[in-house]
């Protein structure tokens, strides 16, 4: 049996997110400034025990060039200084 | 009755199980941790890692991960739908860790991390975030004795608590609770519950001590399974209620409970979708595997090698059918438990579903 029919079988047996989850993602290739999403369905994320939620929209964000650019030890140095 | 498997829940895990098999001869890589310290400003009671401030282990240099990932993992995989993971130890005891976030946003990867707050301050928090954190999850295990029992820091309540605030104020960011229940939070659990949306908290996970690290030789951190049901009860209920998003932790077979305090049905992804690199270089399942199923080193192979041609343990769980488990007849459905509850012989440590039969 083909998986998209055992998935509509579990499904129909009351149980269709337990084995799929829907995903929505940029499309590869896709203009930056307008970003086409595409949907399809996919394997469940296993919250992993010592993992973290899978964040929304299953893309990664693209940092600013400010922010790619910050230096990091300057940030450390306040932190440590509130730790304290 | 919820310990029992009926019919219907039979059938759909019978077509899972084939779904599973489909998962495994895939196996493709979706979650990757990176084990990148094993110091922690912490000590806790139960940890699986025993890690401590003064560990022997020296962190990964990020190059190290980093050539790895470019040369070895990303020709293979697709970066905006693999979900790397920040692993300790203590994460925040990086003075990197932003450059390193920052090195896999660049390469299009999502990143989170699992903290226990201590050091999660306003502005470093800000940081993590400028640097692309998409994702992060804050242990509190439970009301501040309890927390503090376990956690054996004053402040690591407080300052817990003080960072789910923060993260609250971040909307974008995916979060969650985590709360390992002990037998002292067992019938507080409600009362905690109440708390934690009292608070704004949306997500919270709950997961069980099962014998590994140092809780392997502390009793009072392990539920009877009068407890565990009676957990397991409470997250059943909870969902129910739809308050606040609780399920239980990835671990074990649950029998008639599947589907019921997960969102998903039981797998052990360790080695199917999830490999991690610990910070000795050593390629394994997730982090949460301790024994000795080391699958290669980055420091000696190639981690796609690896990644393609080892895991054979992790994948083909025959060697497993043996003990307690060669007559279950959950064994389809469960196929020997995660395999962090297996022990360098391979012997189960821990049954989740004979504590509710």
């Amino acid at each position: 049996m083909k998986n998209k029919l055992k998935i509509a079988a579990i499904a129909l047996l009351g149980f269709s997110t337990a084995c799929c989850a829907t995903r929505k993602s940029a499309k590869s290739g896709g203009d930056a400034e307008a970003p086409v999403m595409e949907q399809d369905t996919v394997e469940a994320r296993i919250r992993l025990m010592y993992g973290v939620p899978m964040p929304d929209g299953n893309t990664s964000r693209v940092l600013s060039d400010e922010e790619a650019q910050t230096d990091r030890r300057a940030t450390a140095a306040t932190d440590n200084a509130e730790v304290k | 009755m919820s310990r029992r498997l009926g019919l219907r829940k039979r059938l759909a895990l019978r077509l899972f199980s084939q779904l599973y098999d489909d998962t495994i001869a895939r196996h493709r890589l979706s979650t990757l941790f990176w084990e990148c310290t094993l110091r922690c400003n912490l000590a806790c009671r139960h940890c699986g890692s025993d890690c401590r401030a003064d560990v022997a282990e020296r962190d990964m240099p990020l190059d190290d991960f980093l050539h790895v990932l470019d040369t070895q993992i990303t020709p293979h995989v697709d970066p905006r739908d693999t979900l790397i993971i920040f692993s300790g130890g203590e994460v925040l005891v990086r003075d990197d860790l932003e450059l390193a976030g920052k090195e896999v946003t660049r390469r299009g990867y999502m990143w989170g991390m699992v903290t226990n707050g201590l050091a999660l301050t306003r502005q470093r928090l800000a940081s993590l975030v400028g640097s692309g954190l998409r994702s992060v999850s804050v242990s509190i295990d439970g009301f501040e004795d309890s927390h503090t029992r376990i956690r054996r820091n004053p402040q690591s309540y407080a300052r817990a608590m003080e960072a789910v605030d923060r993260i609250l104020e971040y909307p974008d960011l995916a979060y969650d609770v985590i709360t390992c229940v002990t037998p002292s939070m067992v019938d507080r659990l409600e009362e905690f519950k109440q708390l934690l949306i009292d608070r704004g908290v949306e997500h919270w996970r709950i997961f069980t001590i099962f014998p590994a690290g140092r809780a392997a030789t502390d009793d009072g951190l392990l539920l009877s399974s009068e407890q565990f049901v009676r957990v397991l009860e409470f997250i059943r209920n909870t969902r129910r209620e739809g308050k606040i998003d609780l399920s239980y932790a990835c671990e074990g077979f649950l029998g008639g409970y599947e589907a019921e305090v997960r969102d998903h049905f039981y797998m052990c992804a360790a080695g199917v979708s999830v490999a991690s690199i610990r910070v000795n270089g050593d390629i394994s399942g997730c982090t949460s595997v301790r024994a000795n199923y080391t699958q290669g080193n980055i420091y000696r192979d190639d981690f796609w090698d690896v990644w393609q041609n080892r895991f054979l343990p992790f994948r083909n769980r025959e060697w497993a059918h043996t003990g307690e488990c060669a007559d279950c007849k959950a064994w389809q459905f469960c196929r020997g438990g995660g395999m962090h509850l297996r022990d360098n012989d391979g012997q189960l440590m821990h049954c989740h579903y004979r504590n509710i039969r």
